[in-house]
């Protein structure tokens, strides 16, 4: 076992300096440090031989560093600068070599990524053939300009890998793409772009039904043009990301199969609740139609199923029929898009089939703060009013359920009608837009049922400041404050009021001020004594108590809260102005896993909209 | 909007959130503004400036250094490596924490990191512990999340910002490839 190995290795070192080491004692540290802390072994053996070390007055000299070992295989993109590396990938393309000095150049893959490789000409190493997999042994990752490069030199070794161990070729998801790969896709075209500039030859969509992603053809690669409409096998196509968007690219070494009818993949029916951007079969009602504003639409409407609703939209296209309103279909490869972050359904020519059956639909009301752009369902009350702002709109304000309060609005046209302040309304297919970060749902097209009888306890809008405290000023805890009335100043140490002076019968309050610091932004921060005594647990009678019996008096109950709270994380709630925070409402935050799952998706380089 | 600007200049810094693999490849200091009291920055090599971090991790070593003033220098250990951290008597708060807690435990410390240049000529941040608390673990693992969360942004952030483009250029390092380093923290967690 590796920390009886630890053990041995400081009491000898000790022993041998002449200071014998209580055994169970070092053990019992460094299952401390190990298991209870996780900390590393290395790092374990280091801080308890120092601790020793300085007990005894030594001298312990600090390691070097230790060199990487170099024998097993590493993923390419673990690579780092400095490192020497053994990989096998897959030679994805050769650059011309523009120097003597070098052999080749070019660039080699694995599942995990891609890294450009430079052969010098002194390595003497086997040419590489472009599409054939290779072992790479004793390789050195160096970098320049940021960019991470491996160089094969005469101490390298270079095999073949025999056919049977190479990898079959997989065809990657759209959602699965991360940057930096050379993979194989397969999808439908949805959209072509003409090329904007005379190095490419054509811009395209490429959708399957996990995602979408930008497709761009190289002028170099020769490629035959894709066409809107048709699926495609792409192998070995390069991914890359620029702003956050994730793109493909078709080079020379591509190969492009048109697929036949029989070789679509079939897409099986998806829940409306559970697309994404991509290709989808669904079946739907349809709950809305809407008159075209524009020539190059038929028809806008809105689908719904059990599980939720979307908006659709059918484009003017020979072969192109709208849907009836109330009917049910079955729609095979739809295209979804996201827009403003809300999804739209494009229904695209011929693909929708009736469904005879009619099956009614209980919709699907959402809780406020659970609310997405999109279509949605609620019950709330009109919570607010807003003044008018704009001659186009008839009516704008809140509105609130149990668990908060969103933005509504009402556009001026011949059917809108407005809401009366406290009404209860059960809100069906109403359209959810965001703007600055800011969700706004518009009542127009939207059905809308008043219920008379009903009442609901909407609860008021509030921020929510979540961040570490940094820092409790002086004036936390317990205060005094003047009892004028409208007054309540904080006093002094000597009770005294900057307008009302001396005052000896004198509020309790327990508050706390501070700094809560978000990582981005520092607020100045009060928390109030219903805050206080939520978060600390401590009353203000209990604070009181402590108070008085304590010589240090007020200054024992900022300890104690300055101990309770200082350099850990809060969700906080309250009003915020600028950069100040009035929190009426505390709690310490705790470990989120969802939250955790999500970065750990978003670390992976995940595609993210 | 003089009286605006004016009341900007008092406006705390922000704590930034920075895992111990950055921080100690960090060198570049810079001042901002000319007089005394403007206060000193160092730059991530993911493009942001700090004067002040929030940082949580495994106390592992305390060590006291001899001499008249009393002066730790201490390490805290998170997934990505070690941060070293010096608490003076400047800082009487730090000191009078630290007197009392033992090695190892789980801290929080906020501080104000600085570059100092080691016998051998090599450069090392140091954090200046401005309070350190001993926590339990769930903070130490909200930490990593939430210092995971704001490399990310960072890592990820349009590229027209001027700390962003001085960063490129001094440290020569793709942004990206600070990713391995928050996969590994995020990683080290065991739910």
């Amino acid at each position: 076992m590796e920390l009886k190995e630890i053990a041995d290795r400081i009491s000898e070192k000790f022993a041998a300096a002449g200071h014998p080491i209580d055994r169970a004692k070092l053990e019992e540290k460094i299952i401390r440090y190990v298991e209870e802390f996780s900390v590393p072994p290395t790092e374990a053996e280091r801080a308890i031989t120092g601790d020793y070390a300085r007990q005894y007055g030594m001298e312990i000299p600090s390691p070097g560093s230790s060199r990487q070992d170099t024998g097993s295989v590493s993923l390419i993109s673990d690579i780092q600068a400095e490192q020497w590396v053994t990989i096998e990938g897959q030679v994805v393309t050769l650059i011309p070599s523009r120097s003597p000095s070098v052999a080749q150049n070019g660039v080699i893959s694995d599942s995990s990524g891609a890294i450009r490789f430079t052969v010098w000409s002194k390595a003497n190493a086997p040419v590489m053939e472009q599409g054939k997999w290779y072992r790479v042994e004793s390789a050195v990752a160096d970098e320049y300009n940021g960019q991470v490069s491996l160089k094969i030199h005469s101490g390298t070794t270079i095999t073949d890998i025999s056919p049977e161990l190479i990898p079959e070729p997989v065809i990657t998801p759209i959602s699965d793409i991360k940057p930096k790969q050379w993979i194989t896709v397969e999808g439908k075209i949805t959209t072509t772009f003409p090329p904007r500039s005379p190095s490419i030859a054509q811009t395209a969509v490429l959708a399957d039904n996990t995602g979408t992603v930008r497709v761009t053809v190289w002028a170099s690669a020769n490629a035959m043009e894709l066409e809107q409409g048709q699926w495609y096998r792409l192998e070995l196509v390069e991914t890359d990301e620029f702003n956050g968007q994730l793109s493909i690219k078709v080079h020379s070494g591509t190969k492009i199969t048109p697929l036949s009818r029989d070789e679509i993949p079939q897409v099986e029916k998806t829940p409306l609740s559970q697309v994404s951007p991509g290709i989808f079969t669904v079946e739907a009602k349809v709950v809305a139609v809407e008159r075209p504003a524009v020539d190059q639409i038929l028809q806008r409407g809105i689908l719904a199923d059990e599980t939720g609703a979307i908006k659709f939209v059918i484009r003017n296209t020979p072969g192109a029929a709208p849907l009836e309103e109330n009917q049910w279909y079955e729609i095979s490869g739809a295209v979804i898009d996201r827009f403003r972050g809300a999804l739209s359904l494009q229904v695209p020519p011929g693909s929708a089939k009736p469904v005879m059956e009619d099956r009614s639909i209980r919709p699907n009301i959402v809780p406020i703060t659970q609310v997405v752009p999109g279509v949605v369902c609620l019950r709330a009350k009109m919570f607010q009013e807003y003044e008018g702002t704009s001659d186009r709109i008839l009516q704008n304000g809140l509105l609130g359920d149990e668990t908060g309060t969103i933005r509504f609005i009402i556009w001026k046209d011949e059917d809108a009608i407005q809401l009366v302040p406290d009404m209860v309304y059960g809100i069906y297919y109403a359209s959810v837009d965001e703007f600055n970060n800011r969700l706004s749902v518009s009542l127009n097209g939207a059905t809308i049922v008043p219920d008379e009888n009903a009442t609901i306890h909407v609860k008021p809008p509030s921020e929510e400041v979540k961040g570490a405290m940094v820092h409790l000023s002086p004036g936390s805890g317990l205060i005094k404050r003047c009892p004028v009335e409208g007054c309540g100043r904080v006093l002094s140490r000597q009770n005294y009021c900057p307008v009302h002076e001396i005052q000896p019968n004198y509020v309790y309050d327990l508050r706390i001020k501070g700094w809560l610091d978000d990582g981005q932004k520092t607020y100045d921060t009060i928390i109030s004594r219903e805050g206080v005594e939520e978060l600390t647990g401590l009353s203000l009678a209990s604070a009181q108590e402590m108070a008085e019996n304590n010589p240090l008096g007020l200054d024992t109950v900022f300890y104690h809260v300055n101990e309770l709270v200082l350099g850990r994380y809060l969700v906080c709630r309250g009003k915020t102005f600028d950069n100040r925070l009035f929190a009426y409402n505390c709690e310490f935050r705790k470990f989120d896993p969802g939250m955790h799952a999500e970065l750990v998706n978003r670390a992976e380089g995940e595609a993210h909209e | 909007m003089s009286d605006d600007s004016a009341n900007r200049r008092f406006e705390r810094e922000a704590a930034k959130r920075v895992f111990a693999a950055e921080l100690r490849e960090s060198y570049h200091h810079f001042r901002e503004g000319t007089d005394d009291k403007s206060p000193t920055f160092i730059l991530l090599p993911t493009g942001e400036r700090c004067n002040r971090v929030y940082i949580a991790g495994t106390l592992t070593e305390k060590k006291k250094s001899e001499g008249e003033a009393v002066f730790y220098q201490i390490r805290v250990m998170d997934p990505t490596g070690i941060f070293f951290v010096s608490v003076g008597s400047y800082q009487p708060e730090a000191l009078h924490q630290l007197s009392s807690i033992e090695c190892p435990s789980y801290v929080s410390i906020i501080g104000k990191p600085g570059v100092f240049q080691a016998a051998d000529g090599r450069n090392l941040v140091s954090v200046r512990a401005e309070s350190i608390t001993v926590v339990d673990k769930s903070v130490v693992d909200c930490w990593i999340l939430d210092t995971a969360r704001l490399t990310l942004d960072r890592i990820e952030k349009d590229t027209d910002d001027p700390d962003h483009q001085k960063a490129m250029e001094i440290y020569q390092r793709s942004f990206e490839s600070w990713r391995p380093r928050v996969k590994e923290a995020l990683a080290s967690i065991q739910l």
